[in-house]
């Protein structure tokens, strides 16, 4: 059973290489919408979420606060991917517990060694 | 009452018919009947009668009961009247005769009742009086009494009654005058003899005429009476008593009362006469008395009310003048005027008389006092000598006088008094020995004739013609010689004693002493006066001085009014200031006056001439030649030689150094007096001090003014302190940086006003730069400071010591900062920039790298390689959309390639349209443009404002959600084109509304949205650029309106 990788940005583009790049290890699921992020959260209970910050309507930061502040949640792992200026946000992130930053631009290849590396392929 | 006259009449009528009807019954029954028939009706009849006469008599007694009972009552009432009872009423009420009556009865009752008590409330009355009251009649009999008559001279009423008056009063005559009130005495029942004071009042009653006497126990009046005499008899005894004489005299100057001195004296009574005809033996009042200077005292008294005291001239009944002190007292009547005057008056003749006696021997006495007390009282001799001739000629009754003072050989007349000056001039020089004065001041007698016209001695006298008679001539003496003579004169005879002589002479030796000190004094005076004036002056051109080196400013204003001030005051034709340059020479400083061909400063003499000028200064000496012309030693500059004669040069020295010096020309020959060389003296040390001081100060003036005026220029605050941390300077750029005047802040602490708003609080910290400075090294730090006035700064603080150039002790600090609010600002701006710029290129480099490296590693290929590349290809685009827009700000705010003319809307509007669709479409967006009035001559960079509006449709779609609608509406307003824009999007954050427009800013959404952060502040560039306004309404949730208005005719900024 191939564990499940949950990629929440707006941009259409991120979410394909993503998907492209990590089909042969793992489930990949994409949310455009940040809307409707938590809800698919909640719904999938995926293995790892790698969440843009900078997203319209609800931000990556939202997102994040969310889900450590939700018990059921807080333990999934979640790689921020951010395209600001890296230490205000790794900060931040830190701050409100992501294990990760990401920053763009990035390799999907070191992107899915870090990911294997954290949770594994199965 | 007509009942009862009723019942009389028919019982009186049935009596009678009874009477008259059974008589003759009877007798006819008699006849006609038998005896026994008789007898029976007989019977018959008079049971009838007996009968009748019951009823009758009961009827008389019930009406004799009517009639005697009110009777009865009314005898009863009577009965109590006459025993003096009033106070009742008969309480019968009947309407018949008798009710009348008695109801008659009452109200007289009641009238006599009232009258009773008015009666007796009367009678009490003169019960109560204290006064006896005697009523007699026409014939003079007492008729009546009153209780105080009987109490107080013991005659019982009856026995009194019906005596005739006289028998009681000592005298009856005017007792019917009723007038008057007349004294009487009346003998009481003891037969005292009691003094009354009697009235009468006159009464008729019933034709009758009476008199009633009212009296007054006039015993404690008579005492009175008798005690007033007596006093009046003291006063008398005590007024004749009196050796002065008295008198009490009235208003109309009659004399009321005169003692026994005055009667004595003039032999007969004055009292009723008039004073005045006995006192001055006039026949009216002295004040009607025209030409006489009498100061009547009586009428002094009565004008005044105070009492006078004065002596006064009377007549004696001989008409010879007596003296007489007089003292003059109001007497004030009840009603507060005077009513009298009481004049006391003594007879002072003899006394007077000794005193003139004693006041002539007192004379000789008295006059050499005088003399030498006005002699003594001044030292000025024209007002002593005046004085004395003046007392002289009072004295000695004479016309006029005068003193001759001998004048080497002549005598020379300085004082007089009654001649004229013409007379003076023709009389008043007159050698020694000749004439009077002349052989008086030659032999020193007296001379003095009772005529001068008769006196055959002054036969050749001047005098002998003029009018003059009585005449003398008396020798001033001095201690040695004869000072001059005094004279006296008269144009009327004088005889002169013997004593007058001895007085005069004395009085010449008097006026000698007096001239000896006068002549010593005034010598001294001369001096002293002398003196005084010249310190005076010294004084004064001191305080100019003073003024002048103390009010001038400059050294070109010390130097023109201190030469103006010695060609004043030592009235010199010019004046010149010369001093020495570097190379010797000597320059004309100043000229006072302007001389034409003189220019200054210029070169009077090179260094290599030989002058006065260059003289006094090399040897610091005042050099005075009287005439330049015929100078051998010095050269002298053409001008001063053609027009001056005399010089003065006097060096200008400020310690020991010669700085120069002042140079005095004449016209005339002329020598400098030792004092005016002293003054000079003076006044040019003084001079040469102050240039030098003046001149330094000009130095430290300009130095002052340069460092200042560099200070200002430097852009950097800079401000010092000294030792103790006061401010002791501070430049313009601080100034303004602190928003505070220099002049406020200098001189105070710098601690409790330049960086209280810092927000690092140094004051007081080891990290001060200037405590650090102040300890003796730099330092620099930077602060954050919030000024009075509100602005924020970033400062750059350095301090240095500043350090004594002698000693290098440090005596304060000067800080420097350097305002990097601007740069910190830039810095940070450039840095949101970057960070913002980073951010936006990040997302679509991380398209191209990652899918780059995708394709690269075989992740991807085919199709989807294909669809990778295209994505890679727009993300590119976007890079490249993204810098042309940065390089587009920075070139408008530049004003780089800007290009003004038409601008088609149209074409913009068909262009956003299509730039927009595909957005349009994926959220569902609502977009409308429309244009009002004719926009076609508008006039302005066509591709900025297609970019304006572009950005801003940008804005609109990209912060909001699907469904948006944004509708543009373009108007000519005017002479201006109004650009609205609106939207129903997210709205801005009031929070960042201040902030739009500002570069980079990117409020709440920019969390959530890719942008610049450059698209509105394009747009105000661009707004700016074409001299427009722009103006945001917007409200969170609801939407944006954006406003922009432009000048038509494209006015460009």
């Amino acid at each position: 059973m191939k564990k499940k990788i949950m990629v929440i940005d707006d941009e259409p583009f991120i979410s394909m290489m993503i998907e492209d790049k990590f089909k042969d290890n793992f489930q990949v699921l994409s949310i455009r919408d940040s809307t409707y992020a938590l809800d698919a959260i909640k719904r999938e209970r995926p293995d790892l979420i790698i969440l843009d910050w900078m997203m319209p309507r609800i931000s990556g930061l939202d997102i994040l606060k969310a889900i450590k502040a939700d018990p059921g949640l807080k333990d999934i792992p979640v790689f921020m991917l951010t395209a600001k200026g890296q230490e205000d946000d790794e900060l931040a992130g830190i701050k409100y517990g992501a294990e990760r930053y990401i920053t763009k631009p990035f390799s999907p290849k070191e992107l899915l060694e870090l990911v294997i590396e954290r949770i594994g392929r199965d | 009452m007509y009942r009862l006259k009723f019942i009389y009449v028919i019982l009186l009528v049935l009596f009678l018919v009874i009477g008259l009807t059974i008589t003759p019954l009877v007798f006819l029954l008699k006849v006609s009947l038998g005896k026994e028939l008789f007898n029976a009706v007989t019977e018959r009849l008079l049971i009838i009668t007996f009968y009748s006469l019951i009823l009758s008599f009961i009827l008389s007694l019930f009406i004799s009961r009517k009639i005697t009972r009110p009777l009865h009552i009314l005898q009863e009432a009577a009965i109590k009247v006459r025993e003096g009872d009033y106070n009742f009423e008969i309480p019968y009420r009947a309407s018949d005769e008798f009710g009348e009556l008695i109801k008659t009865f009452n109200i007289m009752l009641r009238g006599l009742k009232e009258t009773t008590e008015e009666l007796k409330k009367k009678e009490s009355y003169i019960e109560s009086m204290t006064d006896p009251l005697i009523v007699i009649d026409d014939q003079k009999k007492i008729i009546d009494i009153n209780p105080a008559f009987t109490r107080l001279l013991g005659y019982e009423r009856k026995e009194i009654l019906g005596l005739r008056i006289e028998r009681l009063l000592s005298s009856i005559h005017g007792i019917e005058d009723i007038e008057k009130t007349i004294e009487v005495n009346l003998t009481s029942k003891t037969g005292e003899s009691i003094p009354f004071l009697i009235s009468a009042t006159p009464l008729t009653i019933y034709g009758s005429r009476f008199l009633i006497l009212t009296l007054k126990d006039f015993r404690e009046g008579l005492a009175l009476r008798e005690e007033i005499r007596l006093s009046r008899d003291y006063l008398e005894t005590i007024m004749n008593s009196i050796q002065d004489e008295l008198l009490v005299i009235d208003r109309d100057f009659r004399v009321i009362k005169a003692n026994d001195a005055v009667k004595k004296r003039i032999g007969v009574n004055p009292e009723g006469k008039f004073c005045y005809s006995i006192s001055h033996l006039l026949e009216r009042p002295c004040i009607y008395i025209e030409g006489k200077d009498i100061k009547c005292p009586l009428t002094m008294v009565f004008n005044t009310g105070r009492p006078f005291v004065t002596e006064h001239e009377h007549k004696d009944s001989s008409g010879k003048s007596r003296v007489y002190e007089i003292i003059a007292y109001p007497v004030t009547g009840e009603d507060g005027n005077i009513k009298n005057v009481i004049e006391f008056m003594r007879d002072i003749t003899e006394k007077k008389s000794i005193e003139e006696e004693l006041r002539k021997k007192n004379r000789e006495l008295g006059l050499l006092n005088e003399i030498s007390a006005l002699l003594s009282k001044s030292l000025r001799a024209e007002e002593i000598f005046n004085a004395v001739i003046e007392k002289l000629t009072d004295t000695f009754g004479m016309d006029g006088g005068g003193i001759f003072i001998l004048d080497k050989e002549t005598l020379v007349c300085r004082y007089h008094s009654g001649i004229s000056e013409e007379f003076v001039r023709q009389a008043g020089r007159v050698p020694l020995g000749i004439d009077i004065p002349g052989r008086v001041a030659q032999s020193g007698m007296v001379i003095t004739t009772p005529d001068v016209s008769k006196d055959k001695r002054l036969e050749r006298s001047i005098l002998r013609h003029s009018g003059i008679k009585g005449y003398c001539c008396i020798p001033i003496k001095g201690k040695e010689k004869i000072k001059g003579v005094f004279c006296l004169f008269s144009f009327k005879p004088h005889e002169w004693t013997v004593d007058d002589e001895d007085i005069l002479r004395a009085v010449g030796e008097l006026i000698g002493l007096a001239f000896e000190n006068i002549s010593l004094y005034e010598k001294g005076q001369t001096l002293y006066r002398t003196l005084k004036d010249k310190r005076q002056k010294e004084l004064e051109d001191l305080s100019i001085m003073v003024d002048i080196l103390s009010g001038t400013r400059g050294l070109d204003e010390l130097i023109e009014n201190s030469l103006l001030f010695i060609k004043e005051r030592l009235n010199t034709d010019l004046v010149a200031l010369i001093r020495p340059d570097n190379s010797g020479n000597l320059l004309l400083r100043r000229l006072i006056p302007s001389v034409h061909g003189f220019k200054e400063p210029t070169v009077l003499y090179a260094g290599n001439i030989s002058s006065q000028e260059g003289l006094s200064i090399k040897e610091s000496v005042i050099v005075q030649i009287r005439n330049i012309v015929q100078e051998p030693r010095f050269y002298y500059h053409e001008v001063l030689k053609g027009n001056y004669t005399s010089s003065l040069t006097i060096p200008l020295t400020s310690g020991e150094r010669t700085i120069g010096c002042l140079s005095l020309y004449s016209k005339t020959a002329r020598e400098f007096t030792e004092e005016e060389i002293h003054f000079l003296k003076i006044f040019s040390t003084v001079l040469g001090l102050a240039m030098e001081r003046s001149e330094s100060y000009e130095v430290l003036l300009r130095q002052e003014a340069l460092s200042t005026t560099i200070l200002d220029s430097i852009e950097d605050g800079v401000y010092t302190v000294d030792i103790d941390g006061y401010i002791s300077s501070m430049n313009r750029a601080a100034e303004e940086i602190f928003g505070l005047r220099r002049e406020r802040v200098i001189g105070k602490r710098c601690k409790d006003l330049i960086l209280h708003g810092a927000e690092k609080k140094l004051c007081g910290t080891d990290e001060c730069p200037l405590t650090i400075a102040l300890k003796g090294s730099g330092s620099s730090t930077e602060v954050e400071y919030i000024n009075p006035k509100g602005r924020r700064f970033i400062l750059q603080l350095s301090s240095l010591p500043l350090r004594d150039p002698a000693t290098g002790n440090i005596t304060g600090a000067v800080q420097v900062f350097r305002d990097v609010t601007r740069q910190k600002e830039l810095d940070r701006l450039k840095t949101e920039i970057i960070r913002s710029v980073s951010h936006e290129f990040r997302t679509p480099l991380t398209a191209i790298i990652g899918m780059a490296e995708m394709i690269l590693s075989g992740d991807v290929s085919g199709e989807r390689a294909k669809e990778y590349l295209n994505i890679m290809y727009k993300e590119g685009l976007r890079l490249s959309k993204m810098i042309s827009e940065l390089l587009d700000i920075s070139r408008i705010e530049k004003r780089e390639l800007f290009h003004i003319g038409p601008v088609d809307f149209k074409k913009i509007i068909e262009s956003i349209k299509e730039g927009f669709s595909d957005i349009i479409e994926k959220k569902s967006a609502l977009i409308a443009f429309r244009v009002e009035g004719d926009i076609s001559g508008f006039k302005g960079d066509e591709v900025r404002i297609e970019q304006m509006l572009r950005n801003l449709i940008d804005n609109s779609l990209t912060y909001s959600d699907k469904g948006v609608r944004v509708s543009m509406l373009l108007r000519r307003l005017n002479d201006r084109l109004e650009i609205t824009v609106k939207d129903t999007g997210w709205g801005i954050p009031e929070e960042d509304l201040s902030h739009i427009g500002e570069k980079f800013y990117r409020g709440r959404h920019g969390e959530r949205t890719k942008g610049t952060g450059l698209g509105l502040s394009l747009v105000k560039e661009i707004v700016k650029l074409h001299g427009g306004v722009l103006s945001i309404e917007s409200e969170l949730g609801k939407g944006t309106s954006i406003q922009i208005s432009l000048p038509f005719q494209g006015n460009v900024a």
